[in-house]
């Protein structure tokens, strides 16, 4: 990359993949949100995919901005913006788009999407229930404790996979320029 | 297509560290299995303490009104709720120590729970 491209990609942010992927993540929400589930806290973490390509796409500063967008559009479409739940959304986004990034920067080939997936998908979880069982249930939260990170451990495998399919495959990837 | 990369140590280390995680806290959380079970039921930051074989209806009161809990020939279900999903009254019967019913709208919690039964005996092989 060269210098100006690098400026001016400073001063614009490459706008137009966070916004994709944004909308990706939303649309994947949204199609999570159709989707029955046995219990009202159990989640795939559809979303999460669009933030785990946003990792290989984008630079930090576009990450942090695609995962804000994600908690705020999830927050409008699920109507929770202003509830309580949007902490929870709020604390599972930002601990687990965290430690994916910091895992996916040090790391590099030592580990692949699986396991960054997996990682994210239990700090979430983990920092909803101890936001549940501080806020809401208290000890009761560890009750319903392993199911929930069984199946996110489950879901996120699954997803892990599919996203190292999806770096290794997609042209769209290649096209976008290596994050700086 | 591209070939599939093979998982890295690392990421079997994350899944495993996982899995055993999950499996202490399981068994920490629903403890043994040994003991005479009675069910346990929190609400509202209150505690009731049944025996299983009482054969009982008995309303807790949550927060969204109450909720019906019924203890009959050794289980123990819900039989009504004031809460929205109605996911406690779906749930099955349950009857064995370590299982739960829980209805998360109206913070009622309900498990069964074993209590010591006097002196355990000394295992013959350990000595």
């Amino acid at each position: 990359m060269s210098h100006s491209d690098r400026a001016s990609g400073r001063a614009e942010l490459r706008i137009r993949s966070v916004a994709m992927l944004a909308a990706f993540a939303l649309f994947l929400s949204t199609v999570e949100y159709l989707i029955p589930r046995p219990m009202p806290f159990v989640r795939i973490g559809l979303a999460n995919l669009a933030v785990m390509i946003g990792l290989i796409a984008l630079n930090t500063r576009e990450y942090s901005l695609l995962v804000v967008l994600k908690v705020l559009g999830q927050g409008i479409i699920h109507g929770t913006l202003v509830s309580y739940v949007f902490l929870f959304s709020l604390a599972g986004t930002l601990s687990s788009a965290l430690v994916m990034y910091l895992l996916y920067r040090t790391c590099g080939k030592r580990i692949t999407f699986v396991g960054i997936s997996v990682a994210g998908a239990t700090v979430s979880n983990s920092s909803q229930l101890i936001l549940a069982g501080v806020l809401l249930f208290g000890r009761s939260a560890w009750l319903i404790a392993p199911p929930f990170l069984i199946m996110g451990l489950v879901t996120s495998v699954l997803l892990g996979l599919f996203a190292e399919q999806f770096a290794g495959s997609s042209r769209w990837l290649a096209d976008q320029e290596a994050p700086c | 297509m591209a070939e599939m990369k093979r998982l890295t140590l690392l990421d079997a280390g994350i899944i495993g560290i996982t899995v055993i995680a999950v499996g202490l806290l399981a068994f920490s959380v629903y403890g043994s299995r040994e003991g005479t079970p009675q069910v346990l039921i929190e609400a509202s930051g209150q505690q009731w303490i049944y025996s299983i074989e009482s054969d009982t209806v008995v309303s807790i009161p949550g927060p969204l009104g109450p909720t019906e809990v019924t203890i009959h020939q050794g289980g123990v279900h819900v039989s009504d709720s004031t809460c929205r999903n109605k996911v406690c009254e779906s749930m099955k019967t349950i009857s064995r120590i370590g299982q739960w019913i829980i209805c998360l709208p109206n913070d009622v919690f309900i498990r069964i729970e074993g209590i010591e039964t006097g002196e355990r005996e000394v295992d013959d092989v350990a000595f």
